[in-house]
């Protein structure tokens, strides 16, 4: 069932996939651990020590957590007991939504060093804007603004080292 | 105690300075508006704030944070009682009486008691504060570091067993947080979990973690926000009548028993990390409501129903910072900010913070009581206006909170790859929120990893390696079978709550 870059996702089978890529992640972490040096002193525990029970005790509580999910759908009554109304077992993940704002900070990383602050900060939110205000000239002032504001409040008042292409050579304090 | 005291007077004059004035009004006044918008909790308006804090000494960044966060958790009663929409979970509650209220014509009254009391459990429990931090302080320095590693662990405990509808989640995010707090450097024995990244040799910094899993959730969601959005309710913003709405001693002389009673709520509530502002603020209404004559007035406008939840959920902000700068246990997301900016700034919270640096607890205590009055001064003047805050569509904001996070997740030390890793965990948390995994214990425990980590290797090498020391130290001991039983008790809480088909509260 899918609307408009939004697909409909059973919460059992979405905790029960993220449980077990947890799961999986931990024990990948462990086996990596295993390699890391041994103490370097008497008594000093080493830098695997906590990890390892760090590890331990979240491969433990997730598959407390598989279990449980899984007791669950083996009685779909109870299932139904924990999350009425109030949740459901299916919910809404707008996937287009979250990957636009993944790429969308990853452009501004990759414009930020490649393009600098100003032409990246502007382009970015002009297009983000636009679909939302539908029209340009508010699209391209707020942009405007936008780009100023952070330039002032963070190259200007904070010092904070921006990579900048021109701004400075117009707006300086 | 007699130490801390010699600082009264600096303090006093160091928050009184105009500088800091300034910076306590700004920050009463960005509080109150973020606490004011739906999504923006206290916690998340300090993320997006850390940036701010860059050029500020500790004890400015302090102040600036105190006051955000106090008004924050005042803000967000705003809206829930003019629009009925909860700026943030813990003002649901108020929503309960103060929106009838306004929809009888009394929403200056409700917006009045909710300041009132507001400002009344702040001020009371920051007296708490001073007294029952000195002590837990005294208390904390006759601890060595196997006593400090099993309040760290006790402290765990609380985290993973309050967030959320599951302890078995919460126990699993705590899990990830300490793993995420073991990347990078582990003091002299070499490099760990950095798969051969330069970005992770330092570790994951504080604000990275930080704006990546509390603010940037809220980023991806009002990215996901349409036009097409259920509107907030609007009927109430021009009802008034002048003569329901007057809030005088007479008022206030008759809520003194319930200001009372919240305030203990949620100073002790506040004090054990995890429950958080919304379980302090469910508790005192359900408390005031057990002890009301009227309980079956309550959610139909009572004034008590709007008093007991604003005073609970201020008290909360002196009573989270009893153990934070303590013992350096945050209690909650927004309590593991203000710790992370004390952090970022080199001073350590623990029992010796109040021997080293008296000044700072005392500017702690004294801004305090200034930003509570300040909140009184802002909040009369600008209420209506701040409403209004709550009404700009949650489509619009998107792109601007999205590009103020990465900045100020870039200004910190303007390196890139951390913009990529606060997106990430942000992607990784908005998910863990659809599912329901709580995600403010991976942050408190990212910050509590590093105490019990260093405390048990000092523990261990005190006691040549032999972990014996958790058994034979008779307060080592105590602590971690009271850890054992309330991981053992929210297990039973939670199968109990199941059986009767009703969620426990989250924070």
């Amino acid at each position: 069932m899918e609307n408009r870059g939004i697909v409909q996702l059973n919460r059992h089978m979405a905790e029960a996939c993220t449980a077990l890529a947890i799961l999986a992640a931990v024990i990948i972490l462990f086996i990596h651990s295993l390699s890391l040096p041994p103490s370097p002193m008497r008594g000093y525990p080493g830098p695997a020590f906590i990890p390892q029970i760090i590890l331990a005790y979240t491969g433990l509580f997730t598959v407390f957590w598989l279990i449980g999910l899984a007791w669950s759908r083996l009685r779909p009554a109870a299932a139904d007991k924990i999350d009425p109304i109030l949740d459901g077992n299916r919910f809404e993940f707008e996937y287009s939504g979250y990957f636009i704002t993944l790429a969308t900070v990853l452009a501004f990383v990759i414009g930020l060093d490649h393009l600098g602050f100003e032409t990246t900060c502007f382009a970015i939110t002009f297009l983000l804007l636009y679909p939302r205000v539908r029209s340009l000239a508010t699209a391209l002032l707020a942009a405007m603004a936008t780009t100023l504001t952070i330039y002032v409040v963070f190259a200007l008042m904070l010092s904070v080292s921006i990579p900048l292409a021109f701004l400075p050579s117009y707006i300086a304090f | 105690m007699e130490a801390l005291f010699d600082s009264l007077l600096p303090a006093i004059l160091l928050v009184l300075s105009p500088t800091n004035i300034m910076i306590m009004v700004a920050g009463v006044v960005v509080g109150t508006i973020l606490g004011a918008l739906p999504g923006f909790g206290a916690a998340q308006a300090l993320a997006l704030m850390f940036p701010f804090t860059f050029m500020m000494s500790p004890e400015a960044g302090a102040l600036f944070f105190i006051s955000i966060y106090a008004a924050a958790e005042y803000g967000g009663s705003i809206p829930a009682i003019l629009i009925r929409t909860p700026g943030s979970t813990a003002a649901a509650i108020t929503l309960l009486d103060g929106y009838p209220m306004a929809r009888q014509g009394k929403a200056s009254r409700a917006l009045k008691i909710s300041l009132y009391t507001g400002v009344v459990g702040s001020l009371a429990s920051s007296f708490i504060f001073l007294f029952a931090a000195s002590g837990l302080a005294w208390v904390g320095l006759q601890f060595g570091p196997s006593e400090m590693f099993a309040v760290g662990v006790f402290g765990l405990s609380m985290i993973g067993s309050f967030f959320g509808n599951s302890p078995v989640k919460g126990f699993v995010a705590t899990g990830i947080g300490l793993f995420l707090a073991t990347i990078g450097s582990s003091g002299f024995a070499g490099l760990r979990f950095t798969f051969g990244l330069e970005s992770l040799m330092e570790g994951l910094p504080l604000i990275v973690v930080i704006v990546g899993l509390m603010a940037m959730p809220e980023a991806f969601s009002l990215m996901m926000a349409r036009k097409s959005d259920t509107p907030p309710d609007m009927d109430t913003l021009g009802k008034s009548d002048p003569e329901k709405n007057h809030v005088g001693w007479k008022v206030m002389k008759k809520l003194s028993p319930t200001m009372l009673r919240a305030t203990l709520i949620g100073t002790a509530i506040g004090t054990i990390p995890g429950p958080g502002a919304t379980v302090a603020s469910i508790v005192a209404y359900n408390e005031e409501r057990r002890a009301s004559k009227h309980p079956e007035k309550f959610g139909t406008g009572l004034d008590e129903g709007v008093a007991a939840p604003e005073t609970a959920n201020n008290a909360i902000v002196a009573g989270s910072l009893i153990p934070s700068l303590a013992l350096g246990l945050p209690g909650s997301g927004a309590i593991a900010v203000l710790l992370g900016l004390l952090i970022s700034k080199g001073v350590v919270p623990g029992p010796l913070l109040f021997q080293r640096d008296g000044l700072l607890v005392m500017s702690v205590f004294v801004g305090l009581i200034v930003s509570a009055l300040l909140m009184l001064v802002v909040g009369m003047v600008g209420v209506r206006v701040f409403a209004l805050i709550a009404l700009i569509p949650r489509y619009m904001l998107g792109p601007f909170v999205l590009i103020l996070l990465t900045m100020g997740v870039f200004a910190e030390q303007t390196y890139t790859p951390h913009i990529v890793m606060a997106v990430l965990l942000g992607g990784f948390a908005f998910w863990l929120e659809k599912i329901q995994v709580p995600v403010i214990p991976i942050v408190l425990a990212f910050v509590m990893g590093p105490i019990v980590e260093s405390n048990l290797n000092r523990a261990m090498v005190i006691h040549g390696g032999d972990l014996s020391f958790m058994l034979t130290r008779p307060i080592t001991m105590g602590l971690l079978l009271v850890a054992f039983v309330t991981v053992v008790l929210a297990f039973r809480r939670s199968r109990k709550t199941r059986r009767s088909g009703s969620r426990p509260a989250t924070a």
